[in-house]
C-alpha cells in the first residue's frame, strides 16, 4: 500500500509491524530521504543479506565510553544476533528497510559472555544509523531492534523532546519513565521509551517462541523478559494516565495499546509456562518517596515463640496466635517503629542477594499482611 | 444412663425410651451405672407432641428438636460439662487415634476431613480416641479418649458450599469395642487434614510453628494462665512431628498414612532428638 499524503495514513497500523510493511512505507515517506551519506560503504561488509553496510567509526563519535573500540565486522555475536531477528521476520525486513548503516564495538570494560546487556543508540548521522555493542549476540540484536524501533518513531513525527503530531503534551509537562530514573521525562520520551522496549519484548517473545537453543531462552526469559514486562506495566500506567493527542495520535495510540497488550500477555504466558517470576519494578521516585513515609512498629504486649526457622507469635488481647515464616519473621523483626519500608529494604537486601528497589513489593506487602493480623500498630 | 470421664459423671435422663437408647448408643463405653461416679451435672431430655426439649446444664440451644438435634446438643452439652470439670486440661477440636503406645493428633475446623482420616485410619488397624473433642493432659503429655460414636460426612464428589458442612448430616461409624482406646496414650505426632476437591492424597512435613498456630486456633480450653498454655503448644509442637494430609480420598489418605507411619511419626522425631 502506497502513502499519498499524511492525511491518508491509517495510524492504527503504523505501532505494531505489519506483515504487508505498511508501517515501514509510512515510515520511509515520512523520513522523505533523511538518512545518512552511505557513499564510500559500497564495499563495505554487510549484514541483513547484505541489506545494511558495516561502518567502522570512533567511539567518540557516537558518544560511546572510551573501553568501546570497533567490533570486527566477522565478529560471529553479529550473524548471530542477526539470525535471532530473523526469527521474527517482519522486523527482519523492516531493518533492511529502515537501517542504513550500522556501526559495532565492542566494549571492553564487559566480558563478552554471560550477561544481556548492551550499549546502543542512534549513529553519529541520526535518522537511518544505528550504533550498537557486540559482546552478547542476544543483546546485539535487541539493541537493533530497539534502535530500529526509535529510528521509525523519529520519521513518525516524534522525537525524544518534541512531536510533530501524535503527541500533544508540551516538553515542559515531565512524567517518571520506565527506563530513566535520573530526571522526569517529557511524555514524547515516555513514548520513546516503551515504544523501543515493546519492540524489544516483543523480539523477546519471537525469539522464546521460535529459538531451540535452550540456554538462550532461558537467558532471554530470566534476564530480560521478566525485567521489562514489568517496567512496561509502569509505562502504560504513565502513557494511558497522561498523554495528550491529536487527531492522529488517538488512532497511533489505539493502535499501540493494542499490540501492546498482546505483547504484555504474550510474555507473561511465557514466564509462567517456565515458571520465571516478573521482577516487581518500582520506579525509585516512589520507593525515595517512603523515606520518610511511615515507620512500622510492633504492637506491645505480643509474646514470641521460635520455633526452628519460624515463629509463632501470640496477641493476648485477640487471644489470636499466627505462624511467621523466615521472610515475614526478617520483615517483623525490623519493624521497631525507627525504619521505614525503604530502610528495611535496605537492610534486607544484601541478606537476599536483591536491590531494595527489588525488595520493596514485598516488603510492603509483608508490612500490610502482619498490619492485618494485628501484629504491627495501625498506620 | 451416665457418660463418665475421668472419674466424673453427667447424668441423663429421659422418659422417652428411644432418646436413652440412641444416645446409649452415640457415648458407647463411656456409659456407666449412675452414681457410681462423682456427678458433675445432669441433663433432661423430654417429649413435647413431635419435639423434644432438653433442660438442665446445658445452654447449647437446640434447633429443630428432632432426634438428631437432640443427639447434638446432649453431646455437646456433656463434653461443655467436662471441659468446666476439668478446666487443667487443654481440649482441642481434633480427632485422635492411636497406634501401639503413641497417640496422633489431628486437629482443624469443619469440614477438614477429622472424622474421615479417624475413621479411615481405623479400617487400618488404629485405635480410636475421639472423632471430634480431644483433651490433652499437659501434665503427662497424653491424649486422653473420649469416644463418642464416631461420623463422617460423604463427600458428594463435587464442590459444594461451605452451608452444605452445616445442613449434611454425617453418617455414624461402628468401631468395634476392642479397637476404642481405655486409657490415655502419649502424643506422638499431628496430622493436619485438608480436604481439597479433586486433590490428589499428599502428605507432607508441616512447620512447627503452623502447627503449633493451628492448634491453638482449634483449643477450646486454655485453662488459666493462657501464656502457659501457649508456651506449652508450642514447645509441644516444636517436639513433635507434623505433617499434613491434603486429599479428596478419605480411604486414601489414610492407606498413605498408615502406610508411611514409620516416615512421618519416628524419623522427624528421631531427628529432632539427633
Amino acid at each position: 500500500m502506497k502513502v499519498e499524503s499524511v492525511t491518508d495514513i491509517d495510524w492504527k497500523r503504523t505501532p505494531e509491524p505489519q506483515a504487508d510493511q505498511y508501517d515501514t512505507d509510512v515510515a520511509e515517506r515520512l523520513a522523505k530521504g533523511r538518512g545518512p551519506d552511505v557513499s564510500g560503504l559500497e564495499n563495505a561488509p554487510r549484514i541483513f543479506d547484505g541489506a545494511v553496510p558495516i561502518e567502522e567509526t570512533t567511539a567518540e563519535s557516537v558518544q560511546f565510553p572510551e573501553s568501546c573500540v570497533p567490533a570486527p565486522a566477522d565478529h560471529p555475536n553479529i550473524q548471530q544476533a542477526v539470525e535471532l531477528i530473523r526469527l521474527w521476520p517482519t522486523v527482519f525486513t523492516q531493518c533492511q528497510r529502515l537501517i542504513r548503516k550500522a556501526n559495532f564495538f565492542v566494549d571492553t570494560a564487559v566480558p563478552e559472555k554471560g550477561f544481556i546487556g548492551s550499549l546502543s543508540r542512534a549513529g553519529a548521522d541520526g535518522f537511518g544509523t544505528v550504533a550498537v555493542t557486540v559482546n552478547d549476540p542476544v543483546a546485539l540484536a535487541e539493541s537493533i531492534v530497539h534502535e530500529m524501533g526509535h529510528n521509525k518513531l523519529r520519521a513518525l513525527g516524534v522525537d525524544f523532546t518534541s512531536a510533530k503530531r501524535i503527541v500533544t503534551n508540551t516538553e515542559g509537562d515531565q512524567y517518571k519513565s520506565p527506563v530513566r530514573y535520573d530526571c522526569l521525562r517529557p511524555m514524547t520520551a515516555i513514548l520513546h521509551a516503551m515504544w523501543s522496549y515493546t519492540y524489544l519484548t516483543a523480539l523477546d517473545v519471537e525469539i522464546l517462541r521460535a529459538s531451540s537453543d535452550h540456554a538462550v531462552k532461558h537467558r532471554v526469559a530470566q534476564q530480560s523478559l521478566a525485567l521489562n514486562l514489568p517496567r512496561l506495566d509502569f509505562g502504560l500506567d504513565v502513557l494511558q494516565s497522561h498523554v495528550q493527542t491529536d487527531e492522529a495520535g488517538k488512532q497511533f495510540f489505539f493502535g499501540f495499546f493494542q499490540w501492546l497488550d498482546r505483547v504484555r500477555a504474550a510474555g507473561y504466558d511465557i514466564l509462567e509456562r517456565v515458571g520465571i517470576k516478573p521482577l516487581p519494578f518500582v520506579h525509585p521516585d516512589d520507593a525515595q518517596g517512603k523515606t520518610n513515609g511511615p515507620r512500622p512498629a510492633r504492637v506491645n504486649g505480643l509474646h514470641q515463640y521460635r520455633l526452628g526457622e519460624e515463629t509463632l507469635i501470640y496477641v493476648p488481647d485477640a487471644e489470636k496466635a499466627h505462624a511467621l515464616n523466615p521472610s515475614a519473621v526478617a520483615i517483623f523483626d525490623l519493624c521497631d517503629g525507627s525504619r521505614t519500608v525503604q530502610d528495611i529494604c535496605r537492610e534486607l537486601g544484601p541478606l537476599v542477594g536483591k536491590t531494595a528497589g527489588e525488595l520493596t513489593p514485598d516488603v510492603e506487602q509483608g508490612v500490610t499482611q502482619l498490619r492485618e493480623l494485628g501484629l504491627l500498630q495501625p498506620d | 444412663m451416665a457418660v463418665a470421664f475421668q472419674g466424673c459423671a453427667v447424668a441423663v435422663r429421659s422418659t422417652a425410651v428411644e432418646v436413652i437408647d440412641e444416645f446409649r448408643r452415640v457415648c458407647g463405653t463411656m456409659v456407666v451405672v449412675p452414681d457410681a461416679v462423682t456427678p458433675v451435672g445432669h441433663l433432661q431430655v423430654d417429649r413435647t407432641g413431635e419435639v423434644y426439649v432438653v433442660s438442665g446444664d446445658t445452654d447449647v440451644a437446640l434447633g429443630d428438636g428432632s432426634l438428631a438435634d437432640v443427639m447434638r446438643c446432649l453431646r455437646y452439652s456433656v463434653i461443655q460439662l467436662f471441659i468446666q470439670a476439668f478446666p487443667g486440661l487443654y481440649w482441642f477440636h481434633a480427632g485422635a487415634v492411636a497406634w501401639g503406645g503413641n497417640a496422633v493428633l489431628i486437629p482443624g475446623h469443619r469440614g477438614r476431613g477429622k472424622s474421615t482420616l479417624v475413621t479411615g485410619l481405623g479400617d487400618h488397624g488404629w485405635d480410636y480416641l475421639s472423632d471430634d473433642v480431644v483433651p490433652l493432659d499437659p501434665q503427662t503429655h497424653t491424649l486422653l479418649p473420649l469416644p463418642f460414636a464416631p461420623a463422617k460426612r460423604e463427600y458428594p464428589g463435587r464442590r459444594m458450599r461451605s452451608v452444605w458442612l452445616r445442613t449434611t448430616p454425617k453418617t455414624d461409624v461402628t468401631v468395634p469395642g476392642e479397637r476404642v482406646r481405655s486409657g490415655p496414650t502419649p502424643v506422638a505426632a499431628f496430622v493436619i487434614p485438608r480436604y481439597r476437591q479433586d486433590a490428589h492424597t499428599k502428605v507432607a512435613a508441616f512447620s512447627p510453628a503452623q502447627a503449633a498456630a493451628l492448634l491453638l486456633e482449634n483449643c477450646w480450653n486454655f485453662g488459666a494462665p493462657r501464656a502457659n498454655a501457649v508456651r506449652y503448644v508450642c514447645a509441644l509442637a516444636g517436639r513433635l512431628p507434623a505433617v499434613r494430609a491434603v486429599f479428596s480420598d478419605g480411604a486414601d489418605a489414610a492407606r498413605v498414612l498408615a502406610g508411611t507411619r514409620e516416615e512421618w511419626m519416628m524419623d522427624r522425631a528421631a531427628a529432632r532428638e539427633a
